[in-house]
């Protein structure tokens, strides 16, 4: 029955069958070929990988992807693959600066409130580094003595620098030293458990451990974590910058640069003499207890000595250093212009302790120039910023003297000088005139340096006075102008002639003839003289023609 | 400065490893350096054919334990086997040999056989005598309280490592 259906359906759907027949096949060939490929690709990749460089650069950027996509989607399960080699790295540096960070803290703490750390802290500053590491520096007592670098896998010794009491030993006490390092290493099955220090014929060795060869140092005194960490970093350097030779056994015991490296790392840390330290801490607590008691007490008088402070800041020319109280009233120290005004405390139980000084308050100025100018009739004066204005009436033969005690007046820096000059020597007759030559011969202009014009202006007042009157009366002159010096020096001749100079050109600007004029130097024999600035300055010698 | 090498020594307890180094010794630091990891650590400076030479000999205890010897065999230049000729206990170190890492079986090496002087006690037999011939460069029959070999077998041994075969 099944027979005769079957030959039916062939005679029926015979090209149907074929069709579907054919599509079976290839999804089945599909998935054999798939079989076959998974078996080779393996092999083929591996093999295209030696020939051609294409396949790694096709691969690269999905799996790029992938790992990314991967890193993202299973963070935890990453995180935790690495953890066992990331948390060794980070927990070493953790506890690493955790330890040294507590060593430093425990040192500042013991050593923060003496006297010294406040020294401490100035030199540190000095020199530039920071408090903790000036502590350091001088508070650890070490000696580092000897140094062993250590082939990590046999225990030979690489190089020794240090003490020749151990020398002898230095073969043994490194194959100890490695044969400990293995037990530990055994003892708790990972390589990464390792010696730290161990006391070896009492000796205090000290190890940093690096990934060929290791370091064990003698150490003497308290070494530090600091130390410790610098051992680190020796070792690291070692393998940084000598990692050909450091396997190279034919090399141990014969290296004179490593030697010297190590032997540079031999340090003593010393504290200077143990000096006793005075703690100021409780000598704080003292005074500000004592400045508790004290601040009720004083608060009641505030209220006066605040009204003292603003009175004497009112008073010019006064300088208060400090003020005292005095039983019911107030001492004041400072500095006191003898023409300032103290009036306002003389009502008050304030007495006055002071120096007498010369005040630049311009009040005092005024003061001082009012001083001056009362000795004269008639002349007003008007004082600002070192400006002096004068007006007025003034006695021909006074105004030279009067000028000069102006200038001299500290805070008096230019004189206009707009005074009338009274009662002039007559000049009618030619017997007069010797009168104005014998003051021009007599004159001496002072000339400390070489900027106040107004002042040499001011002193040859006169001078340009009488030579104006001359050259009105067609008196014919020479006039020779001799600057002059103290001779002290190599320039002293330079600077007479600058001063001969100055006073030329004040004459020529007051229309005095310049031809009548002529400049000389008082020469200078020696130039080794005493400084003296009374004999800076220019004279005359003035003749009729 | 003379050339170190490492040297260790290996056999079972009681085989005489530390009286052979003490005899081989005149001043030893395996005393002064005893620890309790199980290691003595000496070291002998030796001319050997006009060549300076520091053998720093690791007296290795704790063979009965599995695998605990071979940490201290890292870098090793050169081996002893010892055996106790009185003990067959002893001898089990030719397996030791034979299934020993590839490396340590290039290391030049010489055999003890201790305590020679117990002439009556001895046990070994020439078969694991000649075993123990081929894998070491020599044998020889020692005796650590006499002294008899112990300068010439370590002197062997240290004229093997200045001279690679
Ligand atoms: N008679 C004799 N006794 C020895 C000899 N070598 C070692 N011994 C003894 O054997 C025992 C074990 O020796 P020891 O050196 O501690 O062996 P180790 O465990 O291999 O270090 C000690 O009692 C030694 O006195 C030897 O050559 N002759
Ligand atoms: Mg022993």
């Amino acid at each position: 029955m099944s027979k005769e259906r079957d030959i039916l359906k062939s005679l029926l759907l015979k090209e149907e069958l074929e069709v579907l027949d054919h599509l079976k096949d290839k999804l089945l060939s599909e998935e054999r070929f798939t079989d076959e490929v998974a078996k080779v690709l393996s092999n083929a990749i591996k093999r295209s990988q030696k020939t051609d460089p294409q396949l790694e650069r096709a691969l690269e950027k999905p799996i790029k992807k992938g790992v990314v996509r991967a890193f993202s989607e299973s963070k935890q399960s990453i995180i935790d693959a690495l953890l066992p080699i990331m948390g060794q790295l980070i927990r070493k540096t953790v506890t690493n600066s955790i330890k040294q960070f507590v060593s430093d803290i425990n040192r500042a703490i013991e050593q923060d409130f003496s006297i010294k750390s406040l020294k401490w802290r100035w030199q540190a500053k000095k020199a530039g580094i920071t408090y903790p590491e000036m502590l350091f520096q001088k508070t650890i007592r070490y000696q580092v003595t000897d140094i062993f670098l250590i082939n990590k896998d046999n225990g030979l010794l690489i190089e020794h620098a240090g003490s020749d009491d151990l020398l002898k030993d230095s073969n043994a006490i490194s194959a100890m030293l490695t044969a400990i390092q293995s037990f530990i290493g055994d003892s708790f099955e990972s390589d990464d458990a390792h010696l730290q220090s161990v006391e070896i014929k009492n000796q205090n060795f000290i190890v940093a451990n690096g990934p060929k060869v290791y370091l064990a140092a003698v150490v003497k005194g308290n070494p530090t974590e600091r130390l410790k960490q610098k051992f680190q970093e020796i070792i690291e350097n070692i393998h940084a910058g000598y990692s050909e030779v450091l396997l190279q056994e034919e090399t141990y015991q014969n290296n004179l640069e490593l030697n010297d490296y190590l032997r540079e790392k031999l340090v003593t840390k010393s504290l200077s003499d143990k000096q006793k330290e005075i703690k100021i801490l409780p000598w704080i607590l003292i005074t500000l207890a004592l400045v508790a008691v004290l601040a009720y007490w004083s608060y009641s008088r505030k209220l006066a000595l605040n009204e003292v402070v603003e009175q004497s800041k009112q008073i010019n020319g006064l300088y208060v250093q400090k003020i005292e109280r005095n039983g019911d009233g107030y001492t004041i120290y400072g500095l006191l212009d003898p023409l300032a005004d103290t009036t306002v405390f003389s009502n008050q139980a304030v007495t006055l302790i002071t120096k007498p000084y010369s005040s630049l308050d311009e009040t005092i100025i005024q003061k001082r120039i009012h001083q001056t100018l009362s000795d004269y009739n008639g002349i007003q004066s008007n004082y600002e910023k070192g400006h002096l204005v004068l007006t007025g009436k003034i006695k021909y033969n006074d105004n030279q003297l009067l000028l000069s005690k102006l200038y001299a007046i500290n805070g008096v820096e230019q004189i206009n000088n707009k005074l009338e000059l009274t009662n002039q020597p007559a000049v009618e007759k030619k017997e007069d005139l010797s009168i104005l030559f014998d003051q021009v011969n007599q004159a001496f202009i002072h000339i400390p340096d070489m900027k106040n014009k107004a002042y040499y202006q001011a002193q040859l007042g006169f001078v340009i006075k009488n030579l104006q009157l001359m050259q009105n009366k067609n008196v014919k002159i020479e006039l020779v102008i001799l600057g002059t010096s103290d001779c002290s020096g190599a320039l002293s001749n330079k600077y007479s002639q600058k001063r001969a100079t100055i006073v030329n050109n004040i004459l020529i600007e007051s229309n005095i003839n310049p031809n009548s004029i002529v400049t000389e130097v008082k020469s200078c024999k020696v130039n080794n003289q005493a400084k003296n600035l009374s004999l800076l300055g220019a004279k005359f010698n003035l003749k009729e023609l | 400065m003379s050339a170190a090498k490492k040297i260790c020594l290996i056999g079972r307890f009681a085989v005489g490893k530390t009286s052979l180094v003490k005899q081989f010794i005149d001043k030893q630091f395996g005393e002064k350096y005893k620890t309790t990891v199980g290691v003595s650590i000496s070291t002998k400076q030796l001319i050997v054919e006009e060549k300076e030479i520091t053998l720093v000999i690791w007296d290795i205890a704790g063979f009965e334990q599995d695998g605990h010897y071979a940490h201290y065999m890292r870098g090793v230049h050169g081996l002893i086997w010892v055996v106790d000729g009185t003990e067959a206990e002893s001898f089990k170190i030719i397996d030791t040999i034979n299934n020993s890492l590839p490396e340590i079986k290039q290391v030049p090496s010489v055999c003890f056989i201790n305590k020679c002087d117990l002439v009556e006690d001895r046990v070994i037999k020439e078969s694991e005598v000649h075993a123990l011939k081929e894998f070491n460069y020599a044998v020889y029959e020692t005796s650590a309280k006499t002294g008899e070999n112990v300068e010439v077998g370590f002197t062997k041994l240290a004229s093997l490592l200045l001279n690679p075969q």
